[in-house]
């Protein structure tokens, strides 16, 4: 199987990665021989399996409403796992609004 | 106080004889990690300070006659892909710095509470992705056995500090095998529980169906005690099963039926791990196992299923490391497109972006069907595989790894050989059966004796028989280190 450039290109912009020169061409060979690889599967017959879904069969795993939980940490620690903070307290984060596009 | 022949049962117990005390014990392994961590390089932080604080609670509770409680004053490593409050985490990557964690995962609060004395975080490949450690963005870690060899990976430094005594026991990480391939590749002892039995909350998420954390310790009966201390329902990860936790019960290997799956001894296994791990299998039989070859027919698609689960999984986790929330961010750019993109180009190495791109694919419109939808079949066929063997055997056997631990650099060109390191373990996960690997011998190459392990798969939430199997092999194999 293979890959074009555009595609590649398409991929890394879904994935939100800038890739450098080195690196598009590098993947441009790895990715479609992995994708070969991972195609071995096709050939396993697998008409009325019904797909796993996740890790466990578990499912609607439900607490009683009137449960409390203790706050998972501490306003003032979640700071300092932020890079920025400001002195009331807020969280600072880039800009997401107001570019040019 | 002798470090290299200590071992978790023991170092409680010579605390309660005030052989040593708890500081002393903490001292003795801080010196061994500042006298030869910078050969190994098992550890990205030492939390020496905090290390001797918690000692010294413990030595105040010995003075005070309190109980004990079951890893009292035992100095652990946890993997840094775990979240302890207050020491950075890193998760192997740039990405992250310089993230402090704000809580403890509920692993690490559960240890606390045994009392264990948490020394550092360890390295790992770049978000738990490899077989190696030379992922990780901050350098690879040495084996102990022979430092021109890898530990194996993902959970390399933590089971290069356990070998190489640098502490009592560690915490790992196994989605695909993580902690089982490099406990054989460093000849200790390391399972992966169940998928459910041990909370994953605090675990920086890589494949959330597949991530199991557990222990990696000398013997077994060290590793059963730390998993005991971790496992059992946490209210914070809604997977986590309500079974209660049993406590491992001693086994006798007479009339034990053991399953040895004939996938897991075909092409691609050198020669030496087969004879190391049948001659084991011939020593449980004359101990009065039972041992029958086996068969799980869909073995060798299991790794393909794994590269299509695994990265689709990772790459909707990886989405959240977009600069805006914690740890790296780019200069501002000029649309918040860029901004994304720039970000993760320089905060990403070179495995988790070849995972993101893999797993962007099979999830993306016109794929999803022929890759995402068909590996999750496939995967349901996987489990049924250990469905049936389980209705015949008591336990399933087979090696770890397909070679001894490599020199470094020998796959790190090639992407799926490093994968190929994988074969035997990733079905465990994709099937959600625990299993652990237990080193069964040596083989001698260049001089060095490089451990063998012996993975033993137990079904479903049988986590007490499993460990009462293997601490009954570990008898019947005699001391390997």
């Amino acid at each position: 199987m293979s890959l074009s450039r555009e595609s590649l290109e398409h991929l890394a912009d879904l994935a939100r990665i800038h890739l450098a020169e080195g690196e598009l061409s590098r993947f441009e060979k790895e990715l479609p021989s992995l994708l070969d690889f991972v195609a071995a599967l096709q050939s396993v017959p697998t008409d009325a399996v019904i797909p796993v879904t996740g890790g466990t069969d578990l499912t609607n795993s439900l607490r009683r409403d009137k449960e409390v939980f203790a706050p998972l940490g501490d306003p003032e620690d979640l700071r300092t796992a932020f890079s920025n903070s400001d002195e009331r307290g807020y969280l600072v984060v880039s800009k997401i609004f107001g570019y040019e596009d | 106080m002798r470090i290299e022949a200590l071992t978790v049962a023991g170092a409680v117990e010579g605390l309660r004889r005030k052989d040593f005390s708890a500081v002393e014990l903490t001292n003795a392994y801080l010196a061994a990690i500042s006298r030869r961590d910078h050969e190994i390089h098992s550890y990205l932080f030492v939390a020496e300070e905090i290390a001797r604080a918690s000692a010294k609670i413990v030595d105040r509770g010995i003075a005070e006659g309190l109980p004990l409680p079951a890893l009292a004053g035992i100095p652990m490593a946890v993997k840094d892909n775990i979240l302890v409050k207050d020491l950075p985490l890193t998760s192997g990557s740039r990405i992250l710095e310089p993230y402090i964690a704000s809580y403890d995962a509920t692993v690490v609060a559960r240890l606390k509470t045994a009392g264990a004395v948490i020394l550092g975080k360890t390295n790992l490949d770049e978000f738990a992705m490899g077989s190696s450690t030379e992922n990780s963005a901050f350098g690879p870690t040495q084996n102990p056995r022979d430092t021109s060899r890898v530990p194996g990976g993902s959970s390399g430094g933590s089971a290069a500090a356990v070998a190489g005594d640098l502490a009592l026991a560690a915490l790992g990480s196994d989605t695909g095998g993580s902690i089982r391939q490099p406990a054989a590749f460093t000849g200790v002892v390391g399972m992966k529980p169940t998928y459910g039995r041990v909370s994953r909350h605090g675990l920086v998420a890589m494949a959330s169906s597949l991530d199991q954390i557990g222990p990696l310790a000398k013997n077994v009966e060290d590793t059963a005690l730390v998993y005991q201390a971790v496992a059992g329902h946490d209210r914070y990860d809604a997977t986590s099963s309500e079974k209660p936790v049993e406590t491992p019960s001693p086994v006798s290997l007479a009339g034990l039926r053991i399953g040895v799956p004939k996938e897991y001894f075909g092409q691609g296994l050198d020669p030496r791990l087969s004879d190391t791990v049948r001659a084991a299998l011939k020593k449980f039989e004359t101990a009065g196992a039972r041992v029958a070859e086996i068969s799980l027919p869909h073995a060798a698609e299991a790794l393909a299923a794994y590269y299509i689960v695994m990265p689709a999984e990772v790459s909707a986790n990886l989405a959240r490391f977009d600069g805006l929330r914690y740890g790296f961010a780019s200069a501002p750019s000029k649309t918040i497109l860029d901004f994304y993109k720039d970000t993760r180009d320089r905060g990403f190495g070179a495995e988790p972006k070849r995972r993101i791109m893999m797993g962007t694919y099979v999830l993306s419109h016109g794929y999803y069907d022929a890759y995402y939808l068909k590996a999750q079949k496939v995967r349901r066929l996987i489990r049924r595989d250990f469905e049936d063997a389980f209705k015949d055997v008591d336990v399933l056997m087979g090696p770890t790894t397909p070679s001894v631990a490599f020199p470094f650099g020998a796959k790190s060109s090639d992407p799926l050989a490093m994968y190929l390191e994988d074969i035997y373990t990733v079905a465990v996960n994709l099937s959600g059966v625990p299993a652990l690997s237990l080193p069964c011998g040596t083989v001698a190459e260049a001089g060095r004796a490089l451990p063998v392990g012996l993975q033993i798969i137990g079904s479903w939430f049988d986590e007490a028989r499993l460990l009462g199997v293997s601490k009954v092999c570990e008898s019947v194999l005699g001391k390997i280190f």
